[in-house]
């Protein structure tokens, strides 16, 4: 080797090891900003679709409560009015009118019975349809209003405390709403496949800001892992999902059914 | 002991072998078949440079052990990548090169290159295989299969470790009998400069197998 090309020869090494540092070093920084890029945008999309689907189901829950709001209120008012007149007319038959016999007078005292229930029917119906508590007095009323069809006059049934009535009065009506449907699918499901002697609802205020709501029943519970879910918990989730609260179940056979909802006060549908 | 300007080269970089191994024991249960492997060839590894260390402190020639550990790495690195590679006509590439390249190796230091000397021709094409193992791999990653962060897969970090090392001491491998045959002054600084290159390569490559395993997180 030369003297003068000697003194260079550190330098040479360096820069040419250096150099193929540098081309391997770009290449996998170039190719990991180009794979989280495209990870990004397949992102953006996924979202995008997700977003346009919660909006799709918002929109087909929204219709289908005013659907049910709309025939809520048309039985109370057309059928259940109609029931009211023929219930007025049957008090022409009453015991003081001296053309009509014992017997009929019986039969019409059973008719009216019936004409009452019928009258009960329908107003259960038509307030499971749209309640209208909700809209006038608030969640508390319509918790209160869900008890008392449930219950039917047995009041250890179904137990409700409220610890977080200023949180629960200001929910938005539409989240309100989700989360009557919510109970109401939770209480069916009690009574379809639970056999539970006692349900309880109670709320709560989580950390100041989450307004918590935990349903227990003390009925035959299932087993989370095995059991696949029905159209009732599928209703129960995209409910809760579009009012953006978080939940989570505790089962097991033989051990009850627990649910904690968590949902923000101030949450918009 | 080695010389205080040996430091580096002799304990530091060996030593550090023990970062990716020690998060690799941690990591175990959630390595998985192809980060197993690069598990096992860091072992190797260390245990190749352990008996290195030894023979060399005896003053022994230890560069027939260099041509067996080609060998071995070479395997390694093949399995690794049949594990890791999708497309199954590469696979069989890689299975038939499993064959013919131990095959040249000891074709190689049986009539070409004297087994007390340093493998220039095996060991450079050692590096190239793994090098175009290391893009075949990237190039897989170009169709948008993948589903998460480049950084949260850790055979991304391997193989980025392994394509740095190879090309980096591409041109180390092929020189070291020139640099390392004149014993004069001179020459005995560059081999000693483009070892420690060598060495840092090396220290680089560990540290990022280090980070794949680190990112061997459960499912």
């Amino acid at each position: 080797m030369h003297e003068e090309v000697g003194d260079n020869i550190y330098f040479l090494v360096i820069m040419s090891t250096a150099g193929t540092a540098l081309l391997v070093i770009s290449f996998v920084i170039l190719f990991i900003r180009n794979q989280n890029k495209l990870l990004a945008n397949k992102q953006k999309l996924h979202d995008a679709a997700l977003s346009h689907q919660k909006e799709l189901l918002r929109t087909i829950i929204k219709s289908q409560e005013e659907e049910r709001k709309r025939i809520g209120q048309d039985l109370h008012d057309e059928v259940g009015g109609s029931l009211s007149n023929l219930r007025m007319l049957m008090n022409r038959f009453d015991g003081k009118n001296k053309d009509v016999s014992e017997e009929q007078k019986e039969a019409v005292n059973v008719y009216r019975q019936l004409i009452d229930k019928i009258v009960q029917d329908v107003r259960n119906i038509s307030h499971n349809l749209s309640p209208p508590g909700l809209a006038l007095f608030g969640f508390s009323e319509a918790l209160e209003e869900l008890k008392d069809v449930v219950s039917k006059g047995d009041d250890s049934f179904i137990s409700i405390t409220n610890h977080a009535e200023a949180a629960s009065e200001k929910l938005a009506y539409p989240v309100a709403l989700a989360l009557v449907r919510v109970l109401q699918e939770l209480i069916t499901n009690t009574l379809k496949h639970s056999g539970a002697k006692r349900i309880g609802i109670s709320l709560f205020m989580e950390n100041e800001d989450l307004l918590a709501i935990h349903y227990t029943d003390d009925g035959i519970g299932y087993d989370g892992k095995l059991s696949k879910k029905g159209m009732g918990m599928h209703n129960i989730e995209s409910r809760l999902d579009l009012i953006n609260s978080t939940y989570t179940i505790q089962t097991a056979i033989n051990k009850g059914f627990g649910m904690f909802i968590y949902v923000h006060p101030l949450a918009q549908f | 002991m080695p010389p205080i300007k040996y430091l580096y080269l002799a304990i530091l970089v060996p030593v550090s072998i023990l970062v990716p191994i020690t998060i690799g024991v941690y990591r175990y249960k959630n390595l998985g078949k192809a980060m197993n492997t690069i598990f096992f060839y860091l072992v190797l590894n260390g245990l190749i440079s352990l008996l290195v260390r030894y023979l060399a402190s005896y003053k022994m020639n230890n560069l027939p052990i260099l041509h067996v550990f080609t060998i071995l790495e070479f395997l390694c690195i093949s399995i690794f990548y049949i594990q890791t590679l999708k497309d199954k006509m590469i696979k069989r590439i890689i299975v038939s090169m499993m064959v013919i390249f131990p095959l040249a190796c000891v074709i190689n230091f049986m009539y070409f290159q004297d087994i007390t000397r340093f493998n220039t021709n095996t060991r450079p094409l050692e590096a190239l295989l793994v090098m175009i193992y290391s893009l075949l791999y990237f190039a897989q990653n170009t169709n948008d299969t993948f589903e998460k962060k480049w950084e949260e897969s850790p055979i991304n970090w391997v193989s980025s470790g392994l394509l740095l090392y190879f090309s980096g001491a591409l041109f180390i491998f092929s020189f070291s009998n020139y640099t390392s045959s004149d014993m004069n002054t001179r020459y005995q600084q560059l081999n000693l400069l483009i070892w420690n290159i060598h060495a840092t390569l090396l220290l680089i490559m560990y540290l990022l197998f280090a980070k794949g395993f680190s990112k061997c997180t459960k499912k």
